[in-house]
This record gives structure tokens, sequence and C-alpha cells, in this order.
């Protein structure tokens, strides 16, 4: 998550236990499909954050290297829609989704739940576009009448936006390293607090799991 | 023109700092307000659509901070009124999104927040602007110091009761200003000018002298015999003030002025001819002498000397007329000359006063059981009188 980046490796970076294990702390912008099997094996960043079946499906002894530290789990994902929505029209109604296999949000799951109320996906007028920003500009420009997304879209909009839940279980885990001292894993996981903050206002989550022990 | 009063200095004061608040307030809420609505129009061109992805090692979201903190820069308030300067976004942070009432509250506190609902992300920041203190201070108090003078001219709204009572007393012949000055006044005043107003012999009384009267007198309640002894004063003298005066300042006390031979109550002069003033003075004497002044009539076919010689006594210590005198002399006092003079005493006081107001200082008679001769005397107590 872009927000207060800086702010997590600014503590990271001061954090004494932390300047005794590591050398520097580098923070990388990497699109969730250039992480390779190579990096995973390689252990190349001491967190990251995904979904374990995508992270197992590049390698399968994942758990072995990686261990879970803060899991969002039961989030909800949502249609939107301008008017009321009625899925016996599906076939009449323009659909937005990211051009992204691995988006759990904007393609997997609304692909899912369509796949079980249509007979034929591909009657669909689906439309695909590079991000979510894109996608967000097409539904308020009226490009697309029904998108998938989470319920802080409705936040800074208009009253009246119609939404239809798709799961209430979506999630999203932050992974570090294995055979890390508990003192750096509890460092992690306390630097890693904007992050936590952040999450939880726009999923609306009530708590977050933390997977860590000796922790003061 | 008034002069100002300390307290409406104050006043003034007090206004012009607060239209100082208010006018700063809301030239911050404007301004912040106008670069909400610049930001909501130039917002594709300020958020750049790929921020999560694109292998960048710089923060995405700061880099989007910089470009909108370079946009806002040198915010600067067009109108030449203006009571701002310069005016800057510093600390312009992301934040996660803000719901409608912190976007309220970072408003209530003169910051600035800004909605990007396409990266789930909001920007927030402190909006410092130079104040132009001379602009401020002189448009606010200048516009103090007209409000307070037009507040001066502009008659206080007033209730539908207050106008329907303010009409009433118009249509009884007061101005404007008379029946509004009225018209507020407490019930008791109101009353008691409702009363005088309505009383015929004071109909040439000026209406404007009414409230100043009644306020100066501190008059609370007004009996009848008040109004008459008002009402004839008026009358008397023609002058408000003096009728006032008069009515409730003067006792309501018989004065005889013998060496001058005058006769006065509240200052009014009653003429009475020699001889029944010294029988007037004679049974004023008596009330005052004894506790209860009864005078017993000599018998009709019998004069009275002892009597006689008294009243002669009286007028020739105060130079009376030397014809009653030798009468009294050779005659003695005679039950027909005592009240022939008491008839006189009468009709002249009921001529002066009224006969509502003259009837205290009249005879009362009674008859002693004995002898069934007459007893007389004046009715008022001995406090009612008074000899010079």
């Amino acid at each position: 998550m872009p927000i207060e980046a800086h702010k997590i490796t600014g503590s990271l970076c001061n954090s004494p236990v932390i300047q005794q294990h590591y050398g520097s702390v580098r923070l990388s912008w990497q699109p969730r499909e250039t992480v390779t099997a190579v990096n995973i094996l390689n252990q190349d960043f001491e967190v990251i954050m995904g979904r374990e079946h995508s992270l197992k499906g590049l390698v399968p002894h994942f758990s072995l290297l990686y261990s879970p530290i803060i899991s969002f789990d039961g989030f909800s994902v949502f249609w939107f829609s301008h008017q009321a929505i009625d899925f016996s029209t599906l076939a009449n109604q323009r659909i937005g989704l990211v051009e992204d296999n691995l988006s759990h949000t904007h393609y997997l799951l609304p692909l899912q739940d369509l796949k079980a109320r249509s007979s034929n996906i591909d009657d669909l007028d689906i439309h695909y576009y590079a991000d979510n920003y894109s996608l967000y500009e097409a539904f308020d420009n009226r490009e697309v009448d029904m998108i998938s997304t989470i319920a802080v879209f409705r936040n800074g909009r208009e009253d009246g936006l119609h939404s239809v839940k798709i799961t209430d279980r979506n999630s999203a885990t932050l992974f570090v390293t294995n055979d890390l001292p508990d003192k750096v894993r509890c460092e992690l996981a306390d630097a890693l607090s904007p992050i936590v903050e952040y999450l939880t206002r726009i999923l609306n989550l009530i708590s977050v799991e933390t997977s860590q022990s000796g922790c003061q | 023109m008034k002069r100002f009063t300390t307290k409406q200095l104050i006043g003034v004061i007090l206004t012009g700092l607060m239209l100082c608040m208010v006018s700063l307030a809301w030239s911050k809420w404007t301004l912040l307000t106008s670069i909400k609505e610049h930001y909501g129009v130039t917002y594709d061109s300020l958020t750049p659509n790929k921020i999560y992805s694109g292998n960048m090692d710089d923060e995405a979201v700061g880099f989007i901070v910089a470009k909108i903190r370079h946009a806002l820069e040198q915010v600067r308030p067009q109108s030449p009124l203006t009571v701002l300067g310069q005016c800057q976004v510093t600390n312009l942070a992301a934040t996660a999104p803000l719901s409608n009432t912190e976007h309220w509250r970072q408003l209530l506190f003169f910051r600035l927040s800004l909605d990007d609902p396409y990266h789930h992300l909001s920007y927030s920041g402190a909006l410092d602007c130079s104040i132009r203190w001379s602009t401020l201070a002189g448009s606010q108090f200048l516009l103090a110091v007209i409000l307070f003078v037009v507040l001066q001219y502009i008659p206080a709204p007033v209730c539908q009761r207050l106008a329907a009572r303010i009409t009433y007393w118009q249509r009884l012949g007061l101005t404007r200003e008379e029946a509004r000055e009225v018209a507020v006044a407490n019930e008791q005043v109101r009353d008691i000018i409702e009363t005088l107003i309505g009383y015929p012999p004071l109909a040439g009384f000026a209406h404007s002298q009414w409230l100043v009267l009644v306020k100066r007198f501190q008059l609370n309640h007004l009996t009848q015999r008040e109004l008459a002894w008002l009402g004839l004063l008026f009358t008397r003298f023609k002058d408000e003030e003096q009728a006032f005066h008069n009515a409730f300042r003067l006792p309501e006390q018989l004065c005889f002025d013998a060496a001058n031979q005058l006769l006065t109550i509240k200052g009014i002069e009653i003429k009475l001819t020699a001889t029944p003033y010294y029988y007037y003075l004679w049974y004023a004497q008596k009330r005052m002498q004894c506790e209860d002044g009864w005078v017993l009539n000599p018998i009709t076919t019998k004069a009275d000397h002892e009597l006689a010689a008294e009243l002669i006594d009286l007028m020739e210590q105060y130079g009376g007329h030397g014809k009653a005198i030798n009468d009294l002399a050779r005659n003695g006092l005679t039950a027909k000359k005592l009240d022939q003079n008491r008839n006189k005493i009468k009709d002249e006081m009921i001529a002066a006063l009224g006969e509502e107001l003259a009837s205290p200082f009249l005879f009362e008679g009674q008859r002693e059981q004995t002898s069934l001769r007459y007893l007389y005397r004046i009715q008022a107590p001995k406090e009612k009188f008074k000899i010079i």
C-alpha cells in the first residue's frame, strides 16, 4: 500500500533491532505480476503482501520460506451500479473489470460471480481496464454500468449508488521470511502498523489478525 | 447628538472584534471551498492513474502529494478588498479516505482536505495565510461603527402585542414616540396615564408631559381624590408641573394666614369675606384645641355672650370688621348668626373646591340628647389645619 510507506521505512531505519540485523531498508514498488519464483526462493524481500494461494502457485513450498504476520481476513467486495442491479438482464449490462488476472477484487471474484449467475460468460458485455483508476473513471463517466470493488468506493460519491455483495470473505496477508528472531518479527509488525490502520479503514475491518508471539 | 457612553464604546469594540473574526473565518472558508472546487475540476490531471504499478522505487503517493502541493502553491485570494494576503497549503499528506464528518471537521479548523476516490485516499493539509491586519481592522471596525449608528436610528422591532399597544396610545392622542415610551412603561404607570388622559378637567394637559411627570413624581397609584385635586389645580394654574407639584407634594391642609386674612389649601386661595373667615378660623381653633372639637349652638331664644367674647377677641387680634365686633358685643352670639356664617363658609368652599374636595372641610352636626340643642364642628381632624 502506498500510503505512509516512508513512515514505515523511516521507523525501520531508526530501529536499533533492525539496524543490528540489516544493513539497509529498501522500499520496492513491485507490481504483483513481476514477483517471480526466483524472488521468493531467494527470499529477496523480507516482507511481502499477497495471497497465499497465488504465492504457493509460484513456489509450492512457499510456507517453508515465508509465514503470515498480519492477516486482513473477511472483507467484502461488491457490485456497484448507478441503477438497481438486476442479474436477469446481465446481458444488457456493460460490466467493467480490471485486466489483471491476479486481482481478486476487480477480476477473479467478479468473474466467478458472473459465471455462477450467467449461462455463458462470452455473451456478456465486459470491458477491461488497465487499472482500477481507469475502471473508476469509466464508471463515473457512465461508460460501464457495473463494476466490482470494495465498500469504501461509495465514499465521496453521490448517494443512490446500488450495490450487491459478491463475497465477504476476501482476504490479503502480509508475509515475512521464516526463521526471523522474535524481536525482529515484532519490530516488523510494529513498523507495519500504518498499513494495518489504513487497510482497516478502507476495508471496513473490525479486527485484524496478527500472528506473532513474544512481543511486548 | 447624544454622547457615547463607555458601555456603547465597549459594544462597538466587541462588535468590531467579532466582525474581524467572522470575516477572517469566512475568507478562509471561501478560499478553502474554492480550492476544493478547483481541485475537483483538475482532479484528473493532478492524480496520475498508475500509482500502484510501475516498478517505482520512489513513493507514488509522495509524487502525487508533491504535484498537488505544487499546484496549490501560492494560493492567492483575488479580491482587492480581501483580508487575507499570501496563502500556502502546508504539511499536505495522504490519509485514508475521510468521511464527510471528517471533511467538515477539517474545514472547521481551516484545514484543506481533498478526496482522491480513484486511489482510496484523501489529502489533508493546513492553510496558512498572512493577514492584512490594516484592511481587516479598518473595514470591520468601520462596519461596526456604521452598524451602531444605523441601529441608533432604526427603531427596535416590536412584537405584535407592543405594536397594538402603541397604536392604542396613539389613538388616545399621543405621538408615535410618546406612545412607544408609554407602551413600554410598567402596567401601573400605564393605568395612571390612561386615567389622566380620560379625565375631562385635564383635557388641555400637554401629552408629552404625562410620562415625564408620572415618573418624576414616582406615582404608582392614583386615588379618586388625588385625581380631583390634580384636575382642579390644573384648571386653576394652567401649568402641568405646578399642578403635579401641588397635588402630590403639598399636604391636604387648610391653611389660615389670619394676619393677611388668607385661606389656602394646596396653593389654592379660597376667598372668604371677613366675618365668615373669622368664624371659620374660630371653628378650626376649636377643632385643633380639644379632642372632639364640638361647639354647642346657643339656644335659639337666648344669645350667648361667652362665645361672643371669644369671637370678639379673635377678631380684634387680627383687626376684624368693626361692625361685626360691635354687633357681637351688643347682641351676643345667636344661633342664627352662627348658622348664617356656616352656610356662607359652606357655599364659598364648595364654590372654590367643588363639593367632593370641600366636603371634609365642611361642618357636621349632631343633636345633644338632653337639651336637644345642636353641636357643630368641622369634619376634618385637627392635622388638617394649620394656623399661621
